[in-house]
């Protein structure tokens, strides 16, 4: 499976077409926002499958830290023509800071059948026991959360 | 639509009143007038009607473009009152509910009924041991003569009129529906089944709809929705607005199968006040077109709200469903879980919404949107929007989308059944979770109808 990943590190506002254009064409797209810095991040990636028997993973994991603003849409569209298609789109995003706002707009459009389309989104803060297994290792809250931040990211 | 059972309708002749087609100020007062209102609610009214007429039709869910406004008829009153006995029940009208099993249901298994004819409310009654309660279930007009304090307080407030076009609308020409008011405490355990039907062609309906539970007190609504089959378009535009106070629980259900010339444009919506649970059951199965997103306001701690639904569109219908969840408070929680079938060239969308305020620290929600498609013409849509405006809050939402597995179908004709036989039982796996919560009586209904919908569909 062909492997894109992308990195928004800045806000901004960006939207990304992963077209399905080749008969049984495979895509792993992820993408990771970074949301530390002030500001707005926007990003819209709409999975278009045109053909038959092409399959998607879509990923995007954020993070938003405080007074930012994320917004993250993914759609998946799935064509009359494009039949045994198989697509999954993530929309993850944790939350820092009670000041961050966080909006997800995962979407289906599945125009025939025979098809397999899901997509999940989670939003919350990073988790206590998460946390706690770490300082019980010897880590400080502030390194434990840089871990689990950095994990997150996978950086 | 040769399967659509409930097809019958009776002469339209001896109606008390038929408004002409169309809708006017003039129409607004005579309804308020022949009502005998009090002076306010004509105001509200005219107010609505001048709202309404300067909003835009909504374009951004499903086509309404052929619904043709001035055609229908907005006001239409078959008998002078309500009855309390089914033998006073003009021959005509209780033929038509005889026919449902409307009476017979009664007797065996609820605690009172309400039958919607056209614009009013034909029949009216509750066991005696919980009117003693202090329990009220009456027609919304009646419940406005007689405790217009009571109506006064919370009309409008939950759905304002300026809410969307079709509010306005119902606001403006509201009739019937039903006022229900639960005195702090008490449990009604039976459910209170209201049945709405439209008879005449060209009908509106606008039944508006005030349910109160108060502090600590619970109950059960039931809502059936059927009409006969004409080649024009009927328009329901139905307002409900439901008071959970404190430590209160509701449990809304409609079982909405509407022939498939029918609008159905309906805003309900609640508000829950602190440990209150509010919970939507909503089974879409009929109409043209449904638009109709049931909303909990969680405005105290630990509220919570839940809606299960389940929604079937076939050939030229389009479901688009969902609901909304406005989390106001800390610590309140959410769950929606949707079903949806699309068969025929038939398209259901999900369109839902999860608000978690900044105030709502701890709150928590959980989406899940299961989608069939049975078909290579039908289409399925879902469209959330989730919006966590706090740190501490937690979203979980899912979907998936697919057709009936062929490894279950196999697996099942494996064992003997026929493939049409095995698909049956899939899609009625796929819906049990939401089908259980319904009244037994309801379960077998619903099971029976989405049999008759499956006929010649699968396979």
């Amino acid at each position: 499976m062909k492997k894109i990943v992308k990195k928004y590190l800045k806000p901004g506002k960006w939207e990304v077409i992963i077209p399905f254009d080749k008969v049984g064409e495979e895509v792993e797209w992820l993408a990771v926002v970074d949301g530390r810095e002030v500001g707005e991040y926007e990003l819209t990636v709409i999975a278009e499958h045109r053909v038959p028997g092409t399959r998607g993973r879509i990923t995007v994991r954020a993070i938003a830290g405080p007074n930012v603003y994320v917004k993250l849409k993914g759609i998946i569209k799935i064509g009359k023509e494009a039949t045994e298609t198989d697509d999954f789109l993530e929309l993850r995003v944790l939350i820092l800071d009670k000041t961050a706002k966080v909006i997800t707009e995962p979407e289906l459009e599945i125009l025939t059948n025979n098809v397999k389309a899901s997509h999940a989104t989670s939003v919350g803060p990073i988790e206590l026991e998460q946390l706690l297994y770490l300082m019980s290792r010897g880590l400080n809250v502030e390194q434990a959360r840089s871990q689990v931040i950095e994990g997150w990211l996978g950086v | 639509m040769e399967d659509y059972q409930l097809g019958f309708s009776s002469s339209t002749d001896n109606y008390s009143y038929k408004a002409k087609k169309g809708l006017s100020e003039e129409l607004v007062k005579e309804i308020s007038l022949r009502k005998k209102e009090p002076r306010w609610m004509l105001e509200i009214r005219l107010q609505a009607l001048k709202q309404y007429l300067s909003m835009p039709i909504p374009d951004w869910g499903a086509s309404l473009v052929d619904l043709h406004w001035d055609d229908l008829r907005y006001y239409l009153k078959p008998v002078e009152k309500p009855y309390q006995n089914w033998d006073e029940v003009p021959d005509s009208v209780r033929k038509v509910f005889d026919l449902m099993g409307v009476p017979e249901a009664e007797k065996s298994m609820l605690a009172g009924v309400g039958g919607q004819y056209d614009s009013e409310v034909i029949y009216h009654s509750l066991q005696d041991l919980l009117a003693k309660k202090g329990v009220l279930f009456l027609s919304m007009d009646e419940g406005l003569k007689q405790y217009p304090e009571i109506v006064r307080k919370y009309f409008g407030k939950i759905v304002p009129p300026g809410d969307n076009k079709l509010a306005a609308l119902n606001t403006a020409v509201w009739s019937g529906g039903s006022f229900v008011y639960v005195p702090k405490g008490v449990r009604v355990d039976l459910p209170l089944q209201a049945y709405f039907r439209i008879n005449a062609e060209n009908a509106g309906q606008f039944e508006r709809t005030m349910i109160i539970v108060e502090e600590a007190a619970s109950a059960h609504y039931i809502e059936g929705c059927s009409a006969p089959a004409f080649a024009s378009a009927s328009l329901h535009a139905a307002v409900v607005e439901v008071i959970v106070e404190e430590g209160a629980k509701m449990r809304y259900t409609t079982v909405q199968n509407w022939y498939k010339t029918v609008y159905n444009l309906v805003t309900k919506r609640a508000i829950v006040a602190k440990d209150g649970v509010m919970e939507w059951v909503d089974c879409n199965l009929g109409s043209k077109v449904t638009m109709k997103y049931p909303s909990c306001l969680l405005m105290g701690e630990r509220a919570c709200g839940e809606m299960l639904s389940i929604s079937v569109a076939g050939a030229g219908q389009h479901q688009d469903t969902g609901a909304k969840m406005i989390h106001l408070a800390p610590n309140t929680t959410s769950r929606i879980v949707s079903k949806s079938i699309s068969k025929n060239g038939g398209r259901s969308s999900y369109r839902g919404q999860i608000k978690m305020v900044r105030a709502a620290e701890g709150a928590h929600s959980k989406v899940v949107c299961d989608a069939l498609i049975l078909d290579h013409q039908s289409r399925s849509d879902t469209y959330p929007n989730n919006q966590i405006l706090n740190g501490s809050s937690t979203l979980e939402h899912e979907a998936y989308v697919s057709r009936v597995s062929e490894e279950q179908i196999l697996y099942l004709m494996s064992r003997g059944l026929t493939q049409k036989e095995a698909e049956g039982i899939i899609i009625r796996g796929f819906l049990e979770p939401i089908i259980q919560e319904l009244p037994m009586e309801y379960a077998v209904e619903l099971n029976r109808l989405i049999k008759l919908e499956m006929v010649g569909s699968v396979g």
